[in-house]
């Protein structure tokens, strides 16, 4: 996918990384109902889960994989990207995705900002000399919804301490990833039900029979 | 005319009648302004109308006075009963006696027609299931099923034409888009399936289709409440998603690209691949309610993704009265010989004046 100011994510990075949010998933859902569980312990069990598995598809497509506390980084030239989960598939609300809750969402924002309007060629020596903009993987869902949608976006600081989403693109089931175009990569073993012989049936007059016979 | 409509009047045609247009006793009395129990005589054969009561009487039911004297055929005396429904719980009695009096006007034309035109042989393999028989036995049915009609490995192509060719009467109608997805009986002297509106996803349509054809193979007795239900469903997911393909061929993990392909290579909806595949144990049941919420949550319950391009339309009651005009013989002509209009007999074949495709020259 190719975001707004041209910066690209392969589509087959996204891919994987929506599959390993739902293995995470899974497998955080499976241990839900271990001692000393609950509804906090799922989220966090869920984020670094799917952050692990993330991590070697990553550094196959050429990013630097580091961690700050909890969050994974991944960078390369001109992208860095940073891991969230949310509660809902509305990143807008509140209650689903807190958009300003931290502090490295703050800098992130920030940092979006600067660079967007920077020019290019210059140094950028005001955010420890990176000049990436910073965009978000978020997976969506709960302990009884499932994994219900994947994002990537890109938020930037507007006013002071507001954030808010610059680009916010849904990529998982009816994002780019599928479509019949690419569907029909993959070699078909047998004739599809479109392909298979047409039954024939043929009608006949009775009265043609009749004159037949006499 | 009218008199010796009344002569020959029976009451199985008045009852059939009135289902067709959702009528109770109570309001046709009203209508044709005689008492309740006068109908209900008229219905049981105790008395007849006479031939002014007729003429209100077929007004009031949108037939002519001749369709109650129609006796090429007894109306089928199982009625409701001898009818695969599924859903009872979900459809109100009336709504499945007027989907029920479609399945009795297709057995009117195809009766009329083939007094000119030489239909397909019934070919039905017969399977007869009680509740004690398991998945081997439906397995078993299957596979004489496709032995039977030399249908090649793999995907089911045309289902409906399929059916066709071996002598099924399929008809889709309208009115049962009221709560019920498709039924199926053989009290006449053809098998009959009524399927729902040609704008029904495909997909789901074609599985209608081969779950009535389970209930014809499997259940020459209908039994609804018990387990023929199953049975049936059971019997179309393996006509139209075969285990032995399907074990290899079903992801594990959730994958809506792989099952939409799957949906396209096999003509059936994701939706039931799913399923399959839980029935299967290829997935969880946890992984299956995931996928069944993810799939509600992004697309909704009734608009699934990547439809089919091709849509199964009955041909056979439609190419034979196009046979039967090639001799001069009108639609009017037929329509009149049982006692319905035009419009009807059009709209039970398929060839409504919404579809003029199919009023081509032979």
């Amino acid at each position: 996918m190719i975001l707004n100011d041209g910066l690209e994510i392969e589509d087959s990075l996204i891919t994987d990384l929506i599959k390993c949010g739902e293995q995470a998933h899974e497998i955080s859902q499976a241990h839900h109902l271990d001692p000393g569980s609950n509804g906090f312990t799922f989220g966090s069990d869920r984020y670094h889960r799917a952050t692990e598995l993330s991590t070697p598809f990553l550094e196959d497509s050429g990013f630097r994989v580091t961690r700050k506390g909890a969050g994974l980084r991944a960078a390369r030239e001109g992208l860095e990207l940073h891991f969230a989960t949310a509660r809902g598939s509305d990143l807008t609300n509140k209650a689903n995705f807190d958009i300003g809750a931290s502090n490295a969402r703050h800098r992130a924002a920030q940092v979006n900002l600067y660079v967007q309007n920077s020019f290019e060629g210059i140094d950028f020596g005001g955010f420890g000399g990176r000049a990436r903009s910073i965009i978000h993987v978020i997976w969506s869902g709960d302990i009884d919804a499932g994994l219900t949608a994947v994002y990537v976006g890109k938020m930037i600081e507007k006013s002071g301490q507001h954030l808010e989403w610059e680009e916010l693109v849904r990529v998982d089931g009816s994002g780019i990833q599928v479509t019949l175009d690419k569907l029909d990569d993959t070699e078909i073993p047998m004739p599809t039900y479109e392909h298979q012989p047409e039954p024939v049936f043929h009608l006949g007059l009775i009265s043609d029979e009749k004159s037949n016979v006499n | 005319m009218s008199t010796e409509n009344a002569a020959a009047f029976t009451g199985n045609r008045l009852r059939l009648a009135r289902f067709r247009v959702g009528l109770t006793i109570k309001d046709l009395a009203e209508r044709v302004g005689v008492t309740h129990s006068s109908i209900s005589q008229y219905e049981t054969g105790r008395t007849r109308p006479t031939p002014a009561t007729l003429a209100k009487l077929a007004l009031a039911t949108g037939v002519s006075p001749g369709f109650f004297s129609f006796d090429r055929r007894p109306v089928s005396s199982s009625g409701l009963d001898g009818t695969h429904f599924r859903s009872l719980r979900s459809t109100s009695k009336a709504v499945r006696s007027s989907a029920w009096a479609w399945s009795e006007l297709v057995l009117d034309v195809s009766d009329i027609l083939e007094r000119y035109v030489r239909f397909p042989p019934v070919v039905l393999p017969e399977r007869s299931l009680g509740a004690e028989d398991n998945e081997d036995s439906l397995a078993e049915a299957v596979t004489n099923l496709r032995e039977s009609w030399n249908l090649p490995a793999g995907p089911v192509g045309n289902l409906v034409g399929q059916m066709e060719a071996h002598g099924i009467l399929v008809t889709r109608a309208p009115l049962v888009a009221n709560g019920v997805d498709a039924f199926s009986h053989f009290q006449g002297r053809r098998p009959v399936v009524v399927l729902g509106p040609q704008e029904k996803d495909a997909a789901r349509s074609r599985f209608d289709a081969a779950h009535e054809l389970g209930h014809l193979v499997c259940h020459p007795e209908a039994d609804p409440g018990g387990s023929q239900e199953h049975q049936a469903h059971a019997f179309a997911a393996e006509l139209l998603m075969p285990r032995q393909h399907m074990i290899d061929l079903l992801p594990r993990r959730f994958d809506l690209g792989a099952y939409a392909r799957l949906k396209h290579e096999w003509g059936v909806s994701i939706a039931a691949l799913l399923y399959r595949a839980k029935k299967l144990e290829i997935i969880s049941d946890a992984a299956y309610r995931r996928a069944v919420v993810t799939m509600n949550k992004n697309y909704g319950r009734t608009n699934e993704p990547f439809p089919l391009q091709r849509s199964e339309r009955p041909t056979l009651l439609q190419s034979a009265i196009k046979l039967v005009n090639s001799t001069g013989l009108a639609v009017e002509d037929l329509a009149n010989e049982i006692g319905i209009s035009a419009d009807d007999l059009n709209a039970i074949a398929g060839s409504s004046s919404e579809r003029p495709d199919v009023l081509l020259d032979i």
